[in-house]
């Protein structure tokens, strides 16, 4: 074999490290004043019949690695004849990369038929170092009244509302500009070298001081379903069969019993098995349920056998009285009216 | 390096190798999950898994839009120590790989970009359909996580479990045809310490002046190199398969600091 002309990598492609540094530059020129929540409304529009009463939920996201304070929601303008209640009042606050809820009770009861508007502003606060910020923010509801409409649950509406969005797509930007700076400036190995080490350790220590190491190992440890292909992820509200529905009333005088639904915010399926619980107790009274969100309560978690080596598992839909434990959402129907059939 | 020097280098690799699987698989000590993140392609869902996969937490933080502080300093420290060397020497896929490693062929060598574009199209994914889309498809999550759980009763044999075993199967198909296919041509994470190979403190040195030009190291590549030609390549997963059979010694895989010219 005869040698051939070397054929290298330009040294700049040793360069290629230091585009990691871009995203942590880019994270000090993010103005302090900037909303750190992503606010969603659901449903939309809000459906409620002539007399009636809906619930609009506003989730309210925190991606970052500061704690928001003191969200709550002041009434702008409302139709005549509604009366608005905000459950909680206030959120005291919502921690780095969690989430928080706050429900708004329509109550309509002088309104006609038609499509009515109301807007509102989300006032929170957030503190950076020594300064601290007020953020507003408007909201609109759009609301729907005619007759026999059915409000739809706002319990199922967690993490399906979240998006990731734009930072990634600024960072990917800036990523390919800082790019052609560093190839065009930077040619000696060391300084490389030197900047991804600092990289590497100024990185991973920034990383644990605002917990997201915390964030991974919350990530790892819970096993969602949907999220690694174990099954596919439903979405939407359930609607029961009418076999269902006639079995359900069928039960003749059973006891009243609880039904546990396990699970995390960021799960894509556990809306969909949250709803359908919520299914069967509108169609059974003595159906009653609890919504436990692993991440917060996990030795409930461990109680209830939602654990599997050590991954807990979500969602999970547990009956208590029986010990029964229904992973996932696949089937979750059928399989929650045979866990039903075995009560004593 | 004088530790490698003294023992076979290649029965050298095998223990590190050994002790990734252990690492990987350390769960069955009852230990938890942990904050660390794995040096290569290790799912996380795996029932022994006590460490994050970086490309399940990479797309999970894309979803919540994190700025991934924690994530970049993982992976550049990674880098920074060796590079590919996690796909050579640590990666319990990557010695997968190696264990099928029947065929060592150079074809198909511009398919090896490939990685990047899954790489990309992995975080793309992740951000426009805020999904973990690459886990479903995973090869590594089906051996892992997908047939341990359909044993013990959390997955059962549907759409996903079937998709999954279907890229298994390509993908083991693919490993006995042509060596370190998934290492070669598709993994992402292969993708993201290819970027620090020319930078990381293990490396593959090479003498000109000692080298004949015998070709023997092209011939002991899993990943299809020349390292005679191309020691540094982005592909060179340091695994010193050319370095043991080199007749001159004029390759010879390092771990230092220093920074001399080749």
């Amino acid at each position: 074999m005869t040698n051939r002309p070397q054929r290298r990598l330009p040294q700049k492609a040793a360069m290629m490290p230091l585009l990691l540094l871009v995203p942590i530059l880019l994270s000090f020129a993010v103005g302090a004043q900037d909303p750190i929540l992503e606010v969603g409304t659901f449903p939309d529009p809000l459906l409620l019949p002539p007399g009636g009463e809906a619930t609009a939920r506003i989730l309210l996201v925190n991606p970052t690695a500061t704690e928001a304070d003191d969200a709550e929601v002041f009434l702008l303008s409302i139709p005549d004849g509604v009366d608005v209640t905000s459950v909680p009042s206030i959120l005291p606050k919502i921690d780095p990369f969690s989430d928080g809820v706050l429900d708004l009770l329509f109550a309509a009861d002088e309104l006609a038929e038609g499509t009515y508007e109301a807007s509102a502003e989300l006032v929170y606060t957030y503190c950076d170092d020594d300064s601290c910020f007020e953020v507003v923010e408007p909201l609109t509801f759009v609301m729907e009244v005619r007759a026999g409409a059915v409000p739809i649950a706002v319990e199922s509406f967690g993490a399906a509302g979240r998006g990731a969005g734009m930072l990634p797509l600024i960072l990917a930007a800036a990523v390919l500009a800082a790019a052609l700076v560093v190839f065009a400036f930077v040619r000696k190995m060391v300084v490389v070298v030197a900047a991804v080490g600092l990289i590497a350790v100024g990185a991973l220590a920034y990383g644990v001081l605002t917990s997201q190491h915390e964030q991974a190992q919350g990530i790892g440890a819970v096993l969602c379903t949907s999220c690694v292909g174990i099954e596919e992820a439903s979405h939407g509200e359930p609607a029961l069969s009418s076999e269902t529905r006639s079995e359900l009333a069928a039960f003749a005088g059973p006891e009243p019993i609880q039904v546990l639904v396990f699970y995390a915010v960021w799960c894509h399926s556990c809306p969909y098995a949250e709803a359908m619980v919520e299914a069967f107790a509108a169609e059974a009274e003595w159906i009653s349920y609890r919504f436990i969100d692993v991440e917060t309560e996990p030795e409930l978690a461990a109680q209830y056998n939602v654990i599997r080596s050590n991954r807990t598992v979500v969602p999970a839909t547990v009956l208590p009285a029986t010990g029964t434990v229904l992973f996932g959402v696949e089937h979750l129907e059928t399989r929650l009216l045979d866990a039903l059939r075995s009560l004593p | 390096m004088r530790l490698l020097s003294r023992l076979h280098l290649q029965t050298t690799r095998r223990m590190v190798q050994s002790m990734g699987i252990v690492f990987g698989l350390f769960g069955a000590t009852g230990i938890g999950m942990t904050h660390i993140i794995f040096p290569g392609l290790h799912c996380y869902a795996c029932p022994l898994a006590v460490t994050v996969c970086p490309i399940g937490l990479i797309q999970n933080l894309i979803v919540f839009g994190t700025v991934p502080y924690f994530w970049l300093g993982a992976i550049a420290a990674y880098g920074l120590f060796a590079g590919r060397g996690f796909c050579g020497w640590f990666c319990p896929f990557g010695t997968l790989n190696d264990l099928l490693s029947f065929r060592k062929v150079r074809i198909l060598r511009s398919a090896s970009l490939g990685k990047y574009v899954v790489l990309a199209g992995t975080l793309i994914a992740a951000w426009a359909m805020t999904d973990t889309l690459f886990c479903k498809i995973c090869p590594a999550a089906s051996l892992e996580a997908s047939i341990p759980y359909l044993f013990m009763g959390v997955a059962t044999v549907n759409r996903p479990f079937l998709i999954h075993m279907a890229s298994l199967g390509v993908t083991l198909v693919g490993m006995v045809l042509i060596a370190r296919f998934w290492c070669r041509y598709l993994c992402p994470m292969g993708a993201l310490l290819s970027l620090f190979n020319r930078v990381s403190f293990l490396r593959l040195r090479f003498r000109k002046d000692a080298c004949t030009g015998c070709g023997t190291c092209a011939t002991k590549c899993p990943m299809g190199l020349e390292p005679h030609l191309e020691h540094d390549n982005h592909n060179c997963i340091k695994c010193g398969l050319c370095a043991t059979a080199c007749p001159t010694g004029a390759l010879k895989l390092t771990l230092s600091l220093r920074r001399k010219r080749d």
